[in-house]
């Protein structure tokens, strides 16, 4: 049943094409700081619950393999955060695009997982945020390695009720590597979102 | 706003701001460095930073710095994992960040042509100490609740145990109700014991889940058996609808899972009056795999504007409930935190005089293999032990009494050691068939006593005896010590006879 929170086909059509617009600023802010090809998915929006994003997250995870979670605040009209979700051994792949070798220690990992974090949550949102006609700001990007296991003791996404995500994988180059950008808005950003959007859809018709 | 004013302000900052170029050179130099690494802004001006800090990773640096320009936005230099940029001599400086400002943008006196980057020092060093000063009350608050329980259990064992051996020999019915109340009395304070330290665990963050396979009638069945003389004597009808095709074998934390339900049904029945209905109602919804567990009641119900309170720890609906119906008010604020803790979600909705429903909703994963564990409990077997051999390791007096007592009623046949020491020397000298080790002793405690044991095996080549601890180290951190030591399993006190016949029938049959 739709509530306040729901987005129609429309919505969820226009906010698509503004996050294509802002993947597309992205990848051209990643290739000129690292010098690498990188591409983003066609992004997925979504709006879910906690407990559904909670299994969503839950489905992700091999239980046979540790992750690096990145999560990044957004403060604005535009709230949330974004989170970052990367294999061990993407990491490591991408570990050669910031001047590290293959056996780098997991404190360098984390550094890369937050820097690329950071590049790719204020490339993608803030050009979303522009797209919107608001500006944003970020806090400091956090990591933590986790498995199957330690991401049930993860409480911080708890404070959302309900979120729309926007999700994309990333890969570099010909290398598998694979991480999963999903940005989380808040209550009372899908509101504002939502009336963004409607402003956007009455002045197509 | 002219440089000068902008220079007042950058130098009154507790903070250290350094301006530098994109070649690395520095514009600014604030008074808070200069303080604090004795060097003067003149002598580092329009030199390159790295030539003053050669710690300073370059290449990472450059393409931070190139980042924030990309993106005019700050590229975070992050203090979780990085060692701080600069070598100042303060104990705690972190989240060094770039700031940048638009290559177009220019400021007299400086002539940048591609950018300028402002780096913000933050000296966290009081967030430190006052951080310090708070864990060192967790961490006395955490050792102050695992004394407490641990002293709390010693005499509380004592007191369980001989009552359940009076009672056993007692014909006087009101002697016998007697009994019953101490009985009950005692289990109330310990549930009390384990509430506080849940809620403290879990607020600590240190609770873990303790997932596995289990039979999901079974167990909601055997919550619901258990209230059912509590429901009769109220005389209310106490129902439990399980979904028709729900799949036999769930993965969940089967322990917390019913102590939220028990915490439900006892709620229930207690606000519910005579000849009243309570129902428990389990359901499956496999597309999303979300178990939903419900408890309606006909009871007195809740007014809506005290619905969040009783999420509250220490808190019930009106500060009279207690009086009338008793409780500490810890029940709900546990079992929403655990709820929460399952990835689940927990609704309630009542209204006064009519009854209240309370729902939890938890994703869980099915599975097609049967639980591995049999309750030894639930086996009536009718086993003999007259032939053993016990060694008790036990240094309180009391518990020596009722650990004997226990023994002579089992037929086991047992010697006495005061403490760790006694132990280590009598499992060397004789032969038992098994240890009960309690884990508190003066000389050597129970765990050192065990890993000189089984050193001890280990040397002479001979069978490894069982070593069951008995203890009132009843947290999940403390009984993992005692697997560690070498120990085969863990009686918490207080114990009961039933307790005892079930460990000997788990190791020694």
């Amino acid at each position: 049943m739709p509530n306040q929170y729901s987005l129609s086909d429309d919505h969820k059509e226009v906010l698509q094409e503004f996050m294509n617009i802002a993947y597309g600023s992205a990848t051209a802010i990643i290739a000129d700081i690292l010098d690498a090809f990188a591409t983003l998915d066609i992004p997925k929006v979504d709006i879910l619950t906690i407990t559904q994003f909670e299994k969503y997250l839950q489905d992700k995870i091999d239980k046979e393999h540790e992750y690096f979670f990145c999560s990044q605040g957004i403060n604005g009209e535009l709230a949330g955060e974004s989170i970052f979700l990367l294999s061990r051994s993407s990491i490591t792949k991408l570990a050669k695009y910031f001047d590290l070798d293959e056996e780098a220690s997991d404190t360098d990992l984390k550094d890369v997982a937050l820097e690329l974090t950071n590049i790719l949550t204020s490339s993608t949102v803030g050009k979303l945020a522009e797209e919107m006609e608001t500006s944003v700001g970020f806090s400091a990007p956090t990591t933590e390695i986790i498995d199957a296991f330690s991401l049930n003791n993860h409480n911080d996404i708890r404070q959302y009720t309900q979120v729309i995500t926007i999700q994309t994988l990333i890969s570099f180059e010909e290398e598998k590597i694979e991480g999963e950008l999903i940005i989380l808005t808040n209550d009372q950003s899908i509101l504002w979102m939502k009336e963004v959007l409607d402003t956007v859809i009455e002045a197509m018709f | 706003m002219n440089i000068d004013f902008a220079h007042r302000i950058l130098n009154a900052l507790d903070n250290g701001i350094i301006i530098i170029d994109k070649n690395l050179e520095v514009l600014f130099w604030n008074t808070w460095l200069e303080l604090h690494t004795k060097i003067k802004e003149a002598d580092i001006l329009g030199k390159n930073i790295v030539d003053f800090f050669p710690s300073l990773k370059t290449t990472s640096l450059k393409r931070k710095i190139k980042t924030a320009l990309a993106l005019n936005s700050p590229s975070f230099y992050s203090s979780q994992t990085s060692e701080p940029l600069f070598e100042i001599q303060r104990p705690h400086i972190s989240n060094t960040i770039f700031h940048t400002m638009k290559q177009d943008i220019t400021i007299s006196p400086y002539n940048i042509d591609l950018g300028l980057v402002c780096i913000n020092i933050v000296d966290q060093t009081p967030l430190f100490e006052a951080n310090y000063k708070l864990s060192s009350t967790a961490d006395f608050k955490s050792d102050f609740l695992a004394n407490m329980s641990h002293e709390i259990r010693t005499p509380m064992n004592a007191i369980l145990g001989f009552v359940e051996q009076l009672a056993k020999t007692e014909t006087q019915p009101s002697r016998k109700e007697q009994f019953t109340i101490i009985k009950r009395s005692s289990h109330s304070l310990l549930t009390i014991i384990n509430d506080i330290l849940d809620l403290s665990k879990i607020e600590s963050g240190e609770f873990e889940l303790n997932l596995r396979t289990c039979d999901i009638v079974q167990v909601f069945e055997e919550t619901t058996l258990l209230y059912k003389d509590l429901a009769k004597q109220k005389n209310i009808s106490l129902q439990f609808d399980v979904q028709a095709d729900i799949p036999a074998y769930f993965i969940l934390d089967v322990m917390r899972t019913k102590q939220i339900v028990f915490n439900l049904l006892s709620n229930a029945i207690k606000f519910t009056p005579e000849g009243g209905k309570v129902t428990l109602s389990v359901n499956f919804e496999p597309l999303n795999k979300v178990l939903t567990v419900e408890v309606r009641d006909t009871g007195i119900g809740i007014a809506e504007h005290n619905l969040t309170k009783i999420f509250k720890a220490f808190k019930q609906e009106e500060s009279s409930t207690s009086e009338h119906f008793g409780g500490t008010g810890l029940g709900l604020s546990i079992s929403s935190k655990l709820i929460k803790l399952m990835c689940g979600e927990f609704h309630v909705t009542s209204e006064l005089s009519q009854g209240s429903c309370f729902s939890f909703e938890i994703p869980v994963n099915t599975s097609k293999e049967p639980p591995e564990e049999t309750s030894l409990q639930d086996n009536e077997q009718e086993t003999s032990f007259h032939h053993l051999k016990a060694l008790v390791v036990e240094d309180n007096k009391t518990n020596q009494i009722l650990m004997g007592l226990i023994l002579d009623e089992l037929c086991i046949s047992y010697e006495l050691a005061n403490n760790g020491l006694e132990a280590v020397e009598m499992a060397q000298n004789k032969v038992y068939d098994f240890i009960l080790m309690d884990d508190n002793m003066p000389f050597m405690n129970g765990r050192d006593a065990c890993v000189k044991i089984r050193e001890y095996e280990v040397k002479q080549s001979s069978k490894k005896i069982p070593i069951i601890a008995v203890t009132a180290n009843a947290l999940p951190e403390e009984r993992k010590h005692f697997f560690t030591a070498g120990m085969d399993d863990v009686i918490t006190k207080p114990y009961t006879e039933q307790d005892i016949k079930n460990m000997l029938l788990k190791h020694l049959h």
